[in-house]
């Protein structure tokens, strides 16, 4: 949806064009969030050994 | 189609200060989630009274139950209703009026407050009726009644649709033209907010939903598990506020003393850091969870997690230097300090920014990069040093400038006078100073070993002893003094802002003419936003000096903090 006016923007450089695209953030900040905290977190949870205690 | 086009025009009003046309049906919005804002601060500061007498031993005025029951109020009604309410505020405030657009769906607006005054009062009602004593992080399997996490649920599911809205402002706008070029960096500020806070939402549905099953007893729950999900939620709201607190500074910055953003690009990358890498900071909450290794303890809460810290160091170095250069540009250019000494001290709505600033950044940043260091952290978990840390931050921080700006949305959005104006202009720092001592008094104690959430520290009745060292009497009277004169700056907020709001003057054209009492000093004349003449270029050239010398005593400050803290670590913890 943000790629509207791109004949007029294209001067405008490449940071500012990927800033105003409000969904490109989100989903950057979804990615890094959920691969590294909540997926990685979720595999070291689920692989850990049992415990050899009686 | 006529009626419509005129019920559209009648939605605008024109803001007699700034310009901005504003959408009343979205300045309704600001309204109620505000004042029911204001609502649960109070219910909050009544707890922490008893919070405060309570871990004062000196005092110890509630019974174990209580405190618990307390604990969990404060925690919930401050932290997460309070505060996302005031967010809900800001979010309205950051997309329809900063863009001078219209508001897409103000019926929903409505149905997302509905349903968070449900779930609050649901929320409220379970925990002072006894049947939710779990804390506001309610760890599984300590149980609370169902209702209370249905009460969540609702509370967030309101939070997620206006979290929406703003995001189909932002889309509207753009559409409508009713900005051109990027986004203001107000509205960016806020854009961060809301992306952290989908992200934390997403985490919020992702536990409570299975917290009600197994509270209703329909499936098993893993404590593990529960606490990696809730800390997506639990840390990630508290990086909404921090959005929404450095957002705030911009705007106050202009408005208060025509503060100028340095650099677009700079603050801006910023902001995408903080989006990009704060959130996964959680992690700092299971530093001594042993189901985790090492790599995505220290991967989460320090390689990756110093490009957000680096973020907060930008913001905290360019609105102080923005202030400085606004200052030089309005003529206060007199030796490195004068541009402080000439600021509106008087002005609660620059004062409490100031001290925000002050606060958040030297005490909440100092604190907060050094207990999120893995080996630290083994020293300090649990302690009254992490309430000391996130009172500093959360409160000193964002509270404080959510308190700040209020003293501008009263004029410029409820159009009223400010009551009780004398108050007003020594709240920020009762309510700052409070805080700040408090938390001093709670850093202290944590370093000598006392423990957080910990009803009697003198174990009486105990079979076992645990002495600890007698200064921590000293720092419990610290905390004890600072904790009230904080909870006495809050009431005196609650008063201002209630009176203001309900039995407030209106402004009159000739209020701002003559100057009237209750009036912000950049209400009553704007700054210039946007600065020309002769003395431009030289103020740019000479820079902003002042505050230069003021970010390398930050910097001398964090490196003795954090070196003392190793130092403190060696004793404890021999090693051969
Ligand atoms: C009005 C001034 C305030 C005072 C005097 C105060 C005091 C306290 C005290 C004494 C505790 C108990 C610490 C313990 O026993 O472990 C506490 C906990 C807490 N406070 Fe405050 N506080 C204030 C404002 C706030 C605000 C505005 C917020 C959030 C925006 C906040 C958030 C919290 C949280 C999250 C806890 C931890 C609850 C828990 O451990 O479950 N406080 N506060
Ligand atoms: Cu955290």
């Amino acid at each position: 949806m943000s790629e509207v006016n791109s004949k007029s923007s294209s001067n405008v450089p490449l940071g500012q064009r990927l800033f105003d695209r409000p969904f490109l953030l989100l989903g950057f900040g979804l990615v890094v969030m959920f691969g590294f905290y909540t997926i990685w977190g979720m595999v070291e949870i689920l692989n850990m050994p049992q415990s050899p205690l009686p | 189609m006529n009626s419509l086009v005129n019920n559209l025009a009648n939605r605008f009003r024109t803001c007699p200060v700034t310009g901005l046309k504003v959408d009343k049906s979205a300045e309704n919005l600001i309204k109620v989630n505000a004042v029911v804002a204001v609502v649960c601060l109070l219910i909050g500061a009544i707890a922490a009274i008893g919070l405060v007498f309570t871990r004062w031993q000196a005092f110890h005025i509630l019974p174990a139950d209580w405190y618990y029951r307390f604990l969990t109020l404060h925690g919930l009604n401050m932290l997460i209703f309070f505060i996302i309410f005031f967010e809900m505020a800001v979010l309205y405030f950051a997309s329809t009026v900063v863009l001078s657009s219209r508001q897409p769906a103000p019926k929903l607006g409505w149905l997302a407050f509905g349903l968070m005054m449900v779930g609050m009062v649901m929320v409220n009602a379970m925990v002072l009726t006894g049947k939710a004593d779990v804390l506001f992080t309610s760890y599984v399997p300590l149980k609370a009644d169902p209702l209370y996490y249905l009460g969540i649920i609702l509370f967030a599911v309101g939070a997620l649709i206006v979290v929406s809205l703003f995001f189909a402002s932002l889309v509207v706008a753009k559409r409508e033209k009713t900005y051109t070029g990027s986004i203001p960096l107000v509205t960016f500020g806020g854009l961060t907010a809301a992306i952290i806070a989908v992200i934390t939402l997403l985490h919020g549905a992702a536990i409570y939903i299975p917290t009600f099953l197994w509270s209703l007893g329909l499936i098993e729950l893993d404590p593990g598990i529960y606490r990696l999900i809730f800390w997506g939620l639990g840390h990630c709201s508290q990086q909404i506020n921090v959005a929404a607190m450095v957002s705030i500074w911009y705007l106050l910055a202009g408005l208060t003393v025509g503060g100028v953003v340095l650099n677009e690009k700079i603050s801006r990358a910023a902001f995408v850091l903080y989006i990009g890498f704060i959130s996964m900071a959680s992690a700092h909450h299971l530093l001594v969870d042993p189901e985790f290794g090492p790599g995505w303890k220290i991967w989460n809460t320090s390689y990756a997690m110093y490009l957000a810290v680096l973020a907060s160091m930008v913001h905290g170095f360019t609105v102080p230097a923005g202030i400085e250069i606004g200052q030089r540009l309005r003529g206060h250019t007199n030796g490195l300090f004068d541009w402080l000494r000439k600021a509106p001290w008087g002005d609660p709505g620059f004062s409490g920014m100031a001290l925000s600033i002050v606060i958040f950044g030297f005490m909440g940043g100092i604190t907060g990069v050094t207990l999120g260091t893995e080996q630290i952290n083994m020293i300090a978990h649990n302690t009254m040093r992490i309430p000391g840390h996130f009172h500093v931050t959360v409160v000193g921080g964002t509270a404080l400038a959510f308190m700040a700006v209020t003293y501008y949305v009263l004029p410029l959005i409820f159009q009223k006078r400010v009551s009780f104006w004398k108050l007003a202009k020594i709240q920020p720092y009762l309510f700052g100073g409070g805080i700040a001592t408090m938390a001093v008094g709670m850093i202290f104690q944590g370093i000598f070993g006392v423990p957080r959430r910990h009803w009697d520290i003198t174990f009486k009745n105990a079979p076992f002893n645990v002495e600890f060292h007698p200064s921590v009497e000293i720092f419990q009277a610290v905390m004890g003094i600072g904790g009230t004169i904080a909870a006495i700056g809050a009431l005196a907020f609650i008063a201002i802002a209630v009176a203001s709001v309900f039995f407030g003057k209106t402004i009159t054209a000739d209020d701002l003419k003559n100057g009237a009492s209750g009036l912000p000093q950049g209400v009553l004349k704007l700054p210039p936003q946007v600065y020309s003449g002769a003395n431009v270029a030289a103020v740019h050239e000479a820079g902003a000096k002042g505050t230069m010398v003021l970010v390398f005593i930050f910097l001398a400050a964090f490196v003795l903090y954090f070196f003392v803290n190793w130092k403190i670590l060696s004793f404890i913890w021999k090693i051969g």
